[in-house]
């Protein structure tokens, strides 16, 4: 096959006419994205729901866990009464981070 | 700004806009992005499967997928191209999927141009008569102008193969047509 009949072929699928506009086609399209959202927020939520509730139940274990171990460092600054609050606080950071993440869809 | 005003200002924003707005979550800008590019896909997706009806479902599917994944897309002005290959890998899928013959009577639609019917008639008969590796080869680069190597690295097909498959499938489509088709300026 030469280089005209490539030209012919292509000069013919160039003169053939676009299909009409499918309103339908597009209305299906966006109700699917909108199933997919939906979906998609319903899995997001139960994900962030079920990362706050375990970084929960571990947060005492993790607050003990570092109590101890700098507890078994004589003469660190960072040791005080208000220690074990400061590590739930981040935890508790922690957590609201994680959530977000797996929200962030 | 109520729905139409919205909608109307959405369809003077250009492409690569709308790419962005809708990967960052707007299902307006999707839309609109989806209202101008459907008619240009869903006939690519006709001349590779030759079936109507699947080729609207393939473009439905490609549409989603291309919502799903529109994040991972880093460079906008490529957008058209992208959802081609998403498309063609649905039309890949499917073809390996389906083993039993098409539905003869799924034809395609005949465009409203009366002067066009003749023209499209002779060219969907033909395709539909190639075999569906060798018509996935002849469209895309017949129609879409892609070179061997690229159908090759779209498709996964070894390079010898594509070339087979394109000069077959053209012989092919140009010994079907009728000469009078092929030679209209």
């Amino acid at each position: 096959m030469n280089d005209s009949q490539d030209m012919q072929l292509q000069r013919l699928f160039a003169r053939e006419p676009l299909p009409a506009a499918n309103p339908a086609l597009v209305a299906a399209v966006i109700s699917g994205v909108e199933r997919q959202r939906r979906q998609g927020r319903v899995v997001a939520i139960a994900i962030g729901v079920c990362v706050l509730l375990v970084t929960a139940a571990l947060a005492p274990l993790v607050t003990a866990y570092v109590s101890e171990a700098f507890a078994a460092l004589d003469g660190v600054a960072l040791r005080g009464a208000h220690f074990p609050l400061l590590t739930t606080a981040l935890m508790a950071l922690a957590s609201i981070g994680a959530a977000a993440w797996a929200t962030r869809n | 700004m109520n729905f139409l005003a919205r909608r109307q200002a959405l369809a003077n924003v250009a492409e690569v806009t709308l790419v962005a707005l809708a990967a960052g979550g707007e299902v307006e800008a999707f839309e609109e992005l989806v209202r101008r590019r459907e008619p240009r896909l869903r006939q690519f997706l006709r001349r590779v499967c030759a079936n109507t009806a699947l080729a609207d479902d393939l473009s439905q599917q490609a549409f989603l997928q291309a919502w799903m994944q529109l994040r991972t897309l880093r460079e906008p002005a490529a957008f058209g191209s992208w959802l081609r290959q998403l498309a063609l890998n649905c039309a890949l899928q499917q073809m390996r999927r389906r083993t039993e013959q098409l539905d003869p009577d799924a034809g395609m639609d005949i465009p409203a141009n009366d002067a066009d019917v003749g023209l499209v008639l002779d060219l969907e008969r033909a395709l539909e008569r190639l075999r569906p590796d060798e018509r996935i080869c002849v469209v895309l680069c017949h129609a879409e102008g892609m070179s061997h190597g690229e159908i090759a690295t779209h498709t996964g097909w070894p390079l010898g193969t594509v070339k087979s498959h394109v000069t077959r499938g053209s012989a092919r489509l140009r010994a079907w047509l009728d000469p009078g088709v092929l030679e209209a300026p």
